[in-house]
């Protein structure tokens, strides 16, 4: 028990690429040290990504099931978050072919599955960008922006997760924030304007008795 | 004036925004996922599975065997058409070690329009020769020089 113990601390202090190379050899506990690292990550881009709770669950599942499968295949040029990325885009691609009905996918991600957590910010609020965001932009352009900005990832990282050359990633972002920022322009000018009018409303009202 | 114009490394307040906010959706995967995909990798591991060689070699064999099929078929139907032996090559002739010396007959092969020619030019030359001496009838031959009466040692005084 001890040992098991001093083992699974040993594996924290690994690099994902120790890890991954670990697991190559055959050790399933570096794969669930991977599992541990990453699937919160993952839970949190996937949530941003798909209309249903259960297709981030079936998505997350598949894709770490994958990752472990096709470990061989993976490219140490390459980050272990960006490759779990990779498998679990087109996971959620897959799940949009499935037969029944279409729930879910990047491609008509609507609202934000976030099954178990209230959202620290009210979603309704017009100064939540992301929820701005995933109401004027393309799903694969929110998609780009999240995991630019929500998750750090560099544009080359981007264009390898969603299969999209790099310069359709920097371009994309670049229009994504142009639109974002010409959109809650305008949303301050329109709250703005009804503001004054709902300041003006009053007198109007206070004034019009007088003029009848 | 520098104040009026925006400075490009200057952070974006919106972006800021952005990174903030998606930092503060941070959602907890329920618990029972975790045990599932633990659960779903120890059963991937127990279960037998084919290797990728294997299956490698197993693709190699069934294209190996659709392109004999293929094969077959196509070469049933069309006779193959029968092969004519090549044209022999001049070049390869002189180079060919049956040859006796293979020098030889190339500097035969030189030297023969050389003589050709010279024996050409000669035949042109006298014929040009010939038909200058015709064009000038009489005036161009040389007349026989009349012989004078006074001896050249003589003075008429």
């Amino acid at each position: 028990m001890t040992s098991d113990l001093a083992s699974s601390s040993s594996l924290e202090l690994l690099s994902d690429e120790q890890l991954v190379s670990r697991a190559k050899a055959g050790g399933r506990d570096a794969f669930n040290c991977l599992v541990l690292r990453h699937e919160r990550r993952l839970y949190r881009f996937l949530c941003k990504n798909t209309a249903n709770a259960a297709d981030v669950e079936d998505a997350m599942q598949q894709a770490m099931l994958k990752a472990y499968l096709k470990l061989a295949q993976y490219n140490s040029r390459w980050r272990f978050t960006t490759w779990l990325f990779t498998i679990a885009v087109r996971e959620l691609r897959s799940l949009r072919h499935r037969p029944g009905p279409a729930t879910t996918a990047l491609q008509h991600a609507r609202e934000p599955a976030a099954p178990n957590v209230e959202p620290a910010t009210d979603p309704n609020a017009p100064d939540d960008l992301w929820q701005i965001a995933q109401r004027v932009l393309n799903p694969q352009h929110y998609a780009a922006l999240w995991l630019r900005y929500g998750e750090d990832l560099p544009a080359r990282d981007i264009a390898k997760v969603l299969g999209r050359p790099r310069i359709w990633v920097s371009v994309t972002l670049h229009r994504a924030c142009a639109l974002l920022r010409q959109t809650t322009k305008q949303s301050a000018s329109e709250s703005g304007n009804s503001r004054s009018r709902g300041k003006s409303r009053p007198n109007q009202e206070q004034t019009a008795p007088g003029v009848t | 004036m520098s104040n009026f114009l925006p400075n490009p490394k200057a952070p974006d307040p919106m972006i800021a925004q952005l990174r903030q906010q998606a930092q503060a959706f941070d959602p907890q995967p329920p618990a029972g996922l975790h045990r599932r995909i633990i659960s779903t990798l120890a059963q991937a591991d127990n279960s037998p599975r084919s290797s990728p060689s294997r299956l490698g070699w197993l693709f190699a064999a069934g294209t190996l065997a659709a392109a004999a099929i293929v094969a077959v078929l196509v070469l049933r139907d069309h006779p193959v058409a029968p092969i004519h032996p090549p044209k022999p090559n001049p070049a390869k002739f002189a180079l060919d070690p049956s040859v006796p010396n293979p020098l030889t007959l190339a500097m035969q092969y030189v030297d023969d329009p050389l003589q050709n020619e010279a024996e050409n030019l000669l035949k042109d030359l006298s014929r040009a020769s010939t038909t200058v001496t015709h064009v000038f009838p009489g005036g161009a031959k040389r007349q026989p020089r009349p012989a004078s009466q006074n001896s050249p040692g003589t003075t008429g005084v």
